[in-house]
């Protein structure tokens, strides 16, 4: 069938944006990842992105013996055999790309988190933003919107900015009647999209500086994959931000893993 | 297996209920009470007196768990009190432009008020009475307090001058009492209700001492917050004593209980820092208490009481330099353990063998939210003990998000089970 050995085990993460699922073979191996849009159902998505995962892979999902499920939709997926907090699951996702990882950003569509966190992947500190979404992927989809354009876009304009403006507004509603402001004032787009990029992390670094930030860092969650964020906060924090193709995906990466885990303590405790 | 402490939770339901209905009569009777706040209220000296005692922060508190501070927040913010301020100053004040009525009871007008420099908003809260009564206040000036190198203590020279600046206060709080009522005061009656508050807190004491040994025989925020409220409202009085004493009592048949059918798993220990959430007052422990864990310490117990559980003694002998210098050192210490407690807290996670440290700061007292900041980073830098800093508040629902404090709740308990599961000390 494939190079990845059984048992399989598997990990959802039903974020506010986007779901996302990751298969993990015996030895720990990512056997395949899926992501979707999780949308206004959050059951139905957990069912596509698994459906999805296995599909890629070519597997049953009674092949799939362990299910574990995180993200702020976590208990409401049906097939998962346990939950875990994103703040568990990011950190020790994160280790698991990164073993050197001893403080993770994540930075999701509805929360970002700084976390502190042991060599062993276990969260030794943590802090979130705190019922706003300032700072968060939303600010940056609420720019978008404003400005008309698609949200992967976003990083490659910003980055060809060479005077970015000043976005000081704490509140993502009220971000969007500044940028608007920017744009009556003639303000060029690249230019706002950087201030908009520039504030969200400056937000974040208050939140790292919180936990007690401790290099490598590696940031994590669906804005890993703007590379225009990774460089500023690069920029801010003087210092390499470790970013990779699986870093969008080290929540359903740390579920996984606790899936694994529980599996495998599962399978010591049945041996005579 | 735990064994809650429900006949005392149910005693002081019964207790606080009857001061509640005794200050409803009085209201209707259009008599007054004296306004204090917990730290520094001065209840043995008014009980000498026979002036009643209103206590509005717990007034305003059991208006959040009943779910009546909405409407009084909103009512005092039509009237233009920021949304930024004190909430159980906006709650009190909102409850006044509304005539001191709530959807259960009436409350009586103040006839004095008794602040002390503890907390400045105290002061102002104070003040906004003045203007809506026109009554006399009195607001203690507590010397040595914030001083957390060399705050004077009995035996030094400066505390002789502390204690002298002090009782000359209490001396002038107590003509005042002789000119409201009437009468002159009654030095065998003030060192009887000393003599009482005496005895609670000896017995409070040893039920917190019972605590720190395992098993714990409870939970520090739920039956603790009942045993707060009986002690603030019913020190100086021989009710208390028989409910501290009835109260020990079933804690000491807990232990037994307890230790004859252990528990299966041990429950974590936490140590609780800060104020209760009160508009969600059972769901936040249950938050904490479903996933196995268990309050037995509380940062609250030691600064709302007023210090009155850190071993003061009243001299029952010499009553009015007693309750001066106990008002002195209790008052201080209360406001002070709030503030300096980065090497309490140290020192209490140790007593009390806490597996986690959980900091709740309240976002509408900027000094309590900033004082827990810095004894987060105090505690940090001593110990690697796992901490929450949970942020809502004591009385405006609408800041607090349950389903995100879950979350935060729900990552620390991962982390507190796995460092059980690796060994962690």
């Amino acid at each position: 069938m494939n190079r990845f050995d059984p048992p399989f085990t598997a990990g959802v993460d039903v974020g506010s944006t986007q779901t996302k699922a990751v298969l993990l073979d015996a030895g720990a191996m990512i056997a395949g990842t899926a992501i979707i849009d999780t949308g206004f159902d959050v059951d139905a998505a957990a069912r596509a992105v698994f459906g999805q995962l296995l599909t890629g892979i070519g597997l049953q999902a009674d092949e799939v013996r362990m299910v574990a499920g995180t993200g702020y939709g976590r208990f409401r997926i049906e097939f998962g055999d346990l939950q875990v907090t994103e703040i568990s699951c990011h950190a020790r996702g994160a280790v698991h790309l990164f073993p050197d990882t001893r403080t993770v950003l994540d930075m999701g569509g509805q929360d970002t988190k700084a976390i502190r966190v042991a060599a062993d992947g276990g969260v030794i500190d943590f802090s979130m933003n705190d019922k706003c979404a300032a700072g968060t992927g939303r600010f940056l989809s609420a720019a978008a919107a404003v400005l008309e354009m698609p949200l992967d876009e976003l990083a490659a304009v910003a980055a060809t900015a060479s005077h970015p403006v000043t976005i000081s507004t704490t509140c993502t509603v009220f971000a969007e009647t500044e940028i608007l402001a920017w744009v009556a004032r003639g303000k060029a787009i690249n230019d706002i999209l950087l201030g908009a990029h520039q504030a969200i992390a400056s937000r974040s670094l208050a939140l790292l500086k919180r936990v007690g930030l401790q290099p490598a860092i590696t940031f994590t969650g669906g804005v890993s994959r703007n590379s225009c964020m990774v460089a500023q906060l690069e920029q801010l924090l003087g210092s390499w931000v470790q970013v990779g193709e699986q870093t969008p995906f080290a929540g359903a990466l740390g579920a996984a893993l606790f899936a694994r885990d529980r599996l495998m303590g599962l399978q010591q405790a049945a041996q005579p | 297996m735990t064994f809650p402490a429900v006949r005392a939770k149910i005693e002081a339901t019964t207790l606080l209920k009857s001061w509640s209905e005794r200050l409803d009569l009085l209201a209707q009777q259009q008599g007054t009470a004296a306004y204090a706040f917990v730290m520094g209220s001065c209840a043995e000296l008014l009980a000498a007196f026979e002036i009643p005692l209103f206590l509005p922060e717990i007034n305003c508190l059991q208006t959040a768990i009943s779910g009546a501070a909405q409407g009084l927040l909103q009512h005092a913010e039509e009237q233009g009190y920021p949304s930024d301020i004190c909430n159980y100053l906006k709650a009190d004040v909102g409850m006044h432009l509304q005539g001191r009525q709530l959807p259960d009871k009436r409350l009586p007008a103040p006839c004095l008020a008794i602040a002390t420099t503890a907390c400045n908003t105290y002061i102002k809260w104070a003040e906004i009475w003045q203007r809506l009564y026109n009554m006399p206040l009195f607001v203690f000036d507590i010397p040595g307090t914030r001083n957390p190198a060399h705050p004077s203590q009995p035996g030094d020279p400066a505390f002789a001058a502390d204690l002298a600046y002090m009782t000359e206060q209490v001396r002038n709080l107590i003509s005042l009492c002789e000119q409201i009522t009437g009468k002159r005061l009654d030095p065998d009656r003030l060192s009887h209700a000393l003599d009482c508050t005496n005895r609670m807190g000896q017995t409070f004491r040893q039920m917190l001492a019972l605590n720190q040994q395992e098993p714990a025989c409870f939970d520090a925020v739920r039956q603790g917050g009942a045993y707060l409220g009986v002690f603030n409202a019913y020190r100086g009085s021989e009710a208390g004593v028989r409910y501290f004493s009835n109260a020990l009592e079933e804690l000491q048949q807990i232990r037994q209980r307890s230790l004859r059918e252990p528990a299966v798993e041990a429950p974590f220990r936490l140590l609780f820092a800060g104020l209760p959430c009160y508009p969600l007052y059972s769901q936040f422990i249950r938050m904490f208490s479903t996933r196995g864990g268990l309050f037995v310490s509380s940062t609250y117990l030691q600064f709302a009481s007023g210090g009155g559980c850190m071993g003061y003694q009243y001299d029952t002998a010499r009553p009015v330099e007693s309750f001066a210098e106990g008002l002195l050192l209790t008052t201080r210490e209360a406001m002070d353990s709030m503030f300096l407690a980065g090497d309490r807290l140290f020192e209490a996670q140790a007593a009390c063998r806490a597996d986690g440290v959980v900091f709740h700061g309240v976002k509408s007292c900027r000094t309590v939210s900033t004082g827990l900041a810095d004894a987060r980073l105090a505690l940090q830098s001593r110990s690697s003990i796992p901490t929450l800093l949970l942020e809502s508040d004591m009385m405006d629902r609408r800041l607090i998000s349950p389903a995100q404090m879950q979350n935060r709740i729900d990552a620390f308990f991962e982390t507190l089970r796995l460092r059980r599961q690796g060994g962690a000390p």
